[in-house]
């Protein structure tokens, strides 16, 4: 299928090429596509160079998906389905193929360092990619999963803004909810 | 900690307080917590100012909630012992049970985890009697000591509820809900007074007194009962015929309403078997058909009879491998993803049937529990403060929480 591509510049003054099929995973460019007001060339003063490809290289990967997965992620009610035997198994399978291959894909894609993961999770919140913004979110929330509170401040550049009387008080939390933590 | 030191520190966070808290826009921030476990939210309070308020807001504490409740993998089945409270990982289920006492009495308490019991609010004992009579939206309704109290076991925030000024009378029956229509959590109980049966209504919030409400006339069967589309079902025995339907309570306007069977139920059939079950969100109905299979039927759209639809069969040699024990024993409890139903007999305790398997599971342990006093539970940072919580509230509301946040967290 032939497509119109779409120019995007980054905040570097980069130019990348896209097709408008991919471009529409963003809810930002769709938008922006639909209304018309499509002027060459797209500028993304938030998104750099470094961020731009990988984002493409996921917007190619998911355009045009209108939601075909849904079905497994939902995981709830499915009243098409009987454990009878005229039940399509054949259909089941190709279904669980394309997943599994997604799942590969998505692994390899995610392989990164943590500063590529906040620029393209920040990049995929600007541009409205509620999948891409899934995929780094999670891993994000993965990596404070687990750890203890003074890792998570280091780890993520977060300080501490509490006074020193609000200090004492927190140390106390974390004393308890660390006696909490050996259950788990 | 010296003071010299901690004023030194307590410096350096003045400076650094110019800068903001967290590398991330506020949105991002709170969609990545909103998936972290109540308990690691509860713990990361400390991490700085904006995560301490956050698990008190209550958008964030409704965007969480929805969370879990999509994924829905962290359901527990939550049960008293001797008072305490204990929780089953109900998906980690194996084939096998832990067989000697003294192994399992080890499992229970290290595996299953305790639920932070609060001797420090206002209880000074255990009470071996402590019942769990609901669970909903990661609150417990308890009753010990004579008298109800709701919990939320992660962020222990505790109420006691006032007891009933009656001076005689027997529980029949209670139930706890919440009606996303009127954003309210509820508790329901049925008395017995003098022979009569009353219905008192107990709304949470700010002072708030038990009410007597009309009741039914129907013969309630206190069995397992699901709440769904923020009413509680129960089956109940309709005269003159003595026909077995189903039968709920709306929390919201707090009417009883008969609904109906399947269509293809015959007048028989509904004195067989049969269980009411909650399911991904949908009223159920498991059924024990004539010729020993066992069936669960969905009410896809709440209300209307035409909706009732099979969901899934299972053929009676799956059940035989249980023993020859009578079918009717088995009490369907609720239903999990991937069609896992968790069903009760009183010698094995609570097991699941995989449909999709066609297997059996055990919990590794078979504590003494009956069916009624165990729950379905899922953590949530739901409060008792607001009324309900779950469906938001107003900016006055929060700020008021946040106020009182030195108490919620004490």
């Amino acid at each position: 299928m032939s497509s119109t591509k779409i120019f995007l510049k980054s905040s570097d003054d980069k130019t990348f090429e896209i097709d408008e099929t991919a471009a529409r995973a963003s809810e930002t460019l769709k938008n922006i596509i639909d209304g018309g007001c499509l002027d060459g060339v797209i500028p993304l003063p938030n998104v750099s160079s470094n961020i731009l490809p990988k984002v493409i290289e996921y917007c190619k990967k998911h355009g045009g998906d209108n939601g075909s997965s849904k079905k497994i992620a939902n995981g709830g009610v499915d009243k098409d389905k009987e454990i009878l035997p005229d039940y399509d198994e054949e259909e089941d399978k190709r279904e669980k193929v394309r997943v599994d291959e997604l799942k590969k894909w998505e692994e390899e894609y995610m392989d990164f360092d943590q500063q590529v993961l906040y620029d393209l999770m920040l990049a995929a919140n600007y541009l409205h990619i509620k999948g891409l913004l899934d995929l780094t979110v999670e891993k994000a929330a993965s990596m404070i999963r687990g750890r203890t509170p003074d890792q998570i401040r280091e780890n993520f550049n977060i300080n501490s803004d509490f006074t020193p009387e609000e200090e004492e008080e927190m140390i106390l939390i974390e004393d308890e909810w660390d006696d909490e933590w050996a259950f788990d | 900690m010296d003071e010299s030191k901690k004023l030194e520190k307590g410096k350096a966070k003045q400076l650094s307080r110019k800068i903001s808290c967290s590398v991330f826009p506020s949105d991002v921030e709170e969609n990545i917590l909103s998936r972290l476990p109540v308990k690691s939210l509860m713990r990361f309070r400390c991490v700085c100012k904006n995560w301490c308020n956050l698990v008190t807001k209550s958008h964030f504490i409704k965007m969480h909630f929805n969370r879990s409740t999509q994924i829905k993998d962290g359901s527990k089945l939550v049960f008293a012992d001797e008072g305490k409270i204990y929780s089953i990982d109900v998906e980690a289920y194996g084939k096998q049970y832990i067989e000697t006492g003294a192994e399992q009495k080890d499992y229970m308490d290290n595996q299953c985890r305790i639920l932070p019991f609060l001797v420090d609010r206002g209880w000074d004992c255990d009470d071996p009697n402590l019942r769990i009579i609901g669970s909903c939206n990661g609150l417990l309704c308890l009753y010990a000591f004579s008298g109800l109290c709701l919990l939320n076991p992660v962020t222990k925030e505790y109420k006691r509820l006032p007891n009933l000024e009656i001076l005689e009378y027997s529980f029949k029956d209670y139930a706890f809900g919440y009606s996303p229509r009127t954003d309210e959590h509820k508790v329901l109980v049925i008395i017995e007074v003098n022979g009569d049966t009353d219905f008192w209504v107990y709304t949470l919030g700010t002072n708030s007194s038990w009410r007597l409400i009309e009741g039914t006339k129907y013969k309630i069967h206190p069995h397992n009962h699901p709440l769904v589309n923020g009413a509680i079902h129960w089956m109940a025995s309709v005269r003159p015929s003595f026909s077995i339907l189903p039968i709920s309570f709306d929390f919201g306007d707090e009417k009883f309403r008969l609904l109906s069977l399947p269509k293809s139920f015959s007048q028989e059939d509904t004195n067989q078997s049969m269980g009411l079950v909650e399911s991904g969100g949908f009223l159920s109905l498991c059924h024990w058909t004539d010729d020993g299979n066992f069936e669960v039927w969905i009410m896809m759209d709440y209300g209307d009879e035409q909706s009732w639809t099979k969901q899934f069969s299972v053929v009676e040699p799956i059940l035989s491998g249980l023993g020859d024990l009578f079918r009717d024993f088995f009490r369907p409890f609720c239903i999990l993803k991937n069609d896992k139903v968790v069903l009760y007999e009183a010698d094995l305790g609570f097991f699941i049937l995989d449909a999709v398997k066609k297997e059996i599971f055990f919990p590794h342990v078979r504590p003494q529990i009956n069916q009624y006093g165990a729950e379905m539970y899922l953590e949530s940072l739901v409060s008792l403060r607001t009324d309900g919580g779950v469906d938001g509230s107003s900016e006055q509301e929060r700020r008021e929480m946040e106020q009182k946040q030195e108490g919620f967290i004490g």
